[in-house]
């Protein structure tokens, strides 16, 4: 098997974009993310409407369906996981932040992973999940299915990483 | 009393240290079956310009199971130089795991065989310090493999030598092979200037 060095090295982790919200709104969309990538992260921080914590789900190219999820969380008193069909990371009423790695999004050979953590005033939180779908992501739709919106200032970035 | 960051121990940069502070170093995406993969000859290639290495991979092995454990070593060394702790939820039981004294550090978790067509297990394993010769290496990795049984992983390792890091071999667990498609990626985040 074939190891192919770069040298020199390639300089990646490349912002493609980022939405900062100007006023609340219930969903955002990365729309047309281009395929010159491997990888992308998605990196929020904001708050939501809700008065405690809001669970914010993931629709790659649209589909709110295909998705599995495993997570764990622990806030100072209790530890737990769970698993959903639900594809969501976990932002707070208050200040709180949420890294994403999309794991060969641009590939067509394999179904999507993510590798979500989620930092809020409440708990810590991480998952894994999986889109069913070899087809290669190109467009990213958050929003909160109860209804609640992202605060004003809400701030959503996606960076590429070649491989 | 103002508090700056000199009194607080810390650096401050009055301009980012460098645009491309996060490079890609090596890729290996596998077209068949493979036991183990190797990046070697790194403090020898990268020690004067990187602090630290990240490995980005998505793999799926060849174990009759739905997901299986994989492995890292350090200079391909295979003596019980190794510890490990994981903290690790399966379905809806959250579990932590330790061990000293091994042969290998477990830093993830992969698909395998009877997991669903095109499910690929995922993992980020940072290498800390590589070419560090006056402290022992730790690694850290966030892995998830989700099929049947579906895990998510946190894990820390230990090679307990304060040797430079040469090379890192990640390999599956009771000789399971990784499988085609399978990719894994090395990155440097670069020194300061």
């Amino acid at each position: 098997m074939t190891q192919t060095v770069y040298d020199p090295p390639v300089a990646t982790y490349i912002p493609l974009q980022t939405i900062t919200l100007g006023s609340s709104a219930s969903s955002v969309t990365f729309a047309s993310i281009p395929q010159t990538y491997r990888d992308l992260v998605l990196v929020v921080s904001g708050g939501v409407s809700a008065p405690s914590t809001v669970s914010v789900e993931i629709y790659p190219n649209g589909d709110s369906s295909n998705g599995s999820l495993v997570w764990m969380q622990g806030n100072g008193s209790s530890a737990s996981s769970s698993t959903s069909s639900r594809i969501f990371f976990v932002l707070a009423a208050n200040n709180s932040s949420s890294i994403i790695q999309f794991m060969d999004y641009s590939a067509t050979d394999k179904h999507k992973t993510m590798l979500i953590r989620d930092n809020n005033p409440d708990d810590v939180r991480g998952g894994a999940a999986r889109w069913a779908s070899t087809t290669a992501i190109s467009s990213l739709t958050l929003t909160d299915a109860s209804g609640q919106t992202f605060d004003a200032g809400t701030v959503f970035s996606i960076y590429g990483i070649a491989s | 009393m103002a508090f700056s960051l000199a009194l607080l121990g810390a650096s401050t940069y009055e301009a980012p240290v460098a645009l491309d502070s996060y490079d890609l170093l090596a890729t290996e995406i596998l077209t068949g079956t493979q036991a183990s993969i190797v990046f070697d000859n790194l403090t020898s290639t990268y020690g004067a310009d990187y602090q630290h290495l990240q490995i980005r991979m998505t793999s799926r092995d060849t174990k009759s199971d739905t997901t299986a454990n994989f492995l890292l070593r350090i200079n391909e060394v295979t003596t019980n130089s190794y510890a490990h702790h994981r903290l690790y939820a399966s379905l809806s039981s959250l579990n932590s795991y330790a061990s000293t004294s091994t042969s290998a550090i477990i830093a993830g978790v992969t698909t395998s065989a009877n997991a669903p067509s095109s499910a690929f297990g995922s993992t980020v394993i940072d290498v800390l310090d590589f070419a560090s010769t006056s402290k022992t290496t730790t690694t850290r990795s966030f892995s998830g493999a989700v099929a049947a049984n579906n895990y998510l992983v946190f894990s820390s390792g230990l090679y307990n030598s304060t040797d430079a890091v040469a090379s890192v071999t990640i390999l599956g667990e009771s000789s399971n092979s990784f499988v085609a498609g399978s990719r894994f990626s090395l990155y440097g985040i670069r020194k300061a200037a």
